[in-house]
């Protein structure tokens, strides 16, 4: 029988679960390089922050200042590298798909 | 099958599609940024995987090697970037197709 515990670490596997595939299925099919890096640099965040989670609370032997440290470095430069993304984009004048079809940023 | 194995292979199962699809974006393009792009995906999903095992074999023994792994595709992306945007701009230089007008 599970303990509240393990069903808590379950859901938080699970859910980090699906925003990790949201992220794949938004670089998959999202339409130019700003809006993937959007998809990379949300729900990945969230995702792997959620994943974490959940390995803290499943593991009975369980460090947690070193799930702490993997979280806040995560946590620093997932949106960093996120944004590099879109910055050189911006400053190479990359097209952008907007409502008036493509243009330039 | 207990409920550890489930996840597990659930796990398994939407992280596996996830590598195939950033090392196809990594193949497809369309520019530069995107395969660069592909790269950062993939990069996290390995972390995920990582967390996966970790949870199987019930330890947290592998976080140094998880923060290791992001903190070298981290510092790729933000070189390649600094190389980026070093060079004079260039119009269509990414590799950009012009049927997209």
């Amino acid at each position: 029988m599970e303990t509240a515990q393990q069903i808590l670490g379950y859901v938080l596997f699970f859910v980090g679960v699906f925003f990790m595939a949201v992220a794949a299925i938004g670089v998959a099919k999202l339409p130019d390089v700003y809006c993937r890096a959007h998809a990379v640099g949300k729900a990945t965040t969230l995702g792997i922050l959620l994943l974490l989670l959940s390995l803290g609370v499943l593991v009975e032997s369980v460090a947690w200042w070193k799930v702490a440290v993997a979280m806040v470095f995560q946590f620093a430069t997932i949106p960093v590298a996120s944004h590099l993304f879109c910055l050189v984009a911006y400053r190479k004048r990359v097209k952008r798909w907007s409502a008036k079809g493509w243009t330039r940023a | 099958m207990n409920w550890t194995d489930i996840f597990f292979y659930l796990g398994w199962a939407f992280f596996l599609p996830g590598l195939a699809i950033s090392v196809w974006r990594i193949g497809k393009g369309p520019t530069t940024l995107d395969r660069m792009l592909g790269i950062d995906l993939l990069t996290v999903t390995v972390v995920a995987l990582m967390i996966l095992v970790s949870l199987r074999e019930g330890t947290t023994d592998y976080v140094e090697l998880i923060i290791i792994v992001a903190a070298l595709g981290f510092f790729s992306t933000v070189a390649y970037y600094y190389y980026l945007s070093q060079l004079p701009a260039v119009e269509g230089e990414l590799g950009e197709k012009e049927e997209n007008d």
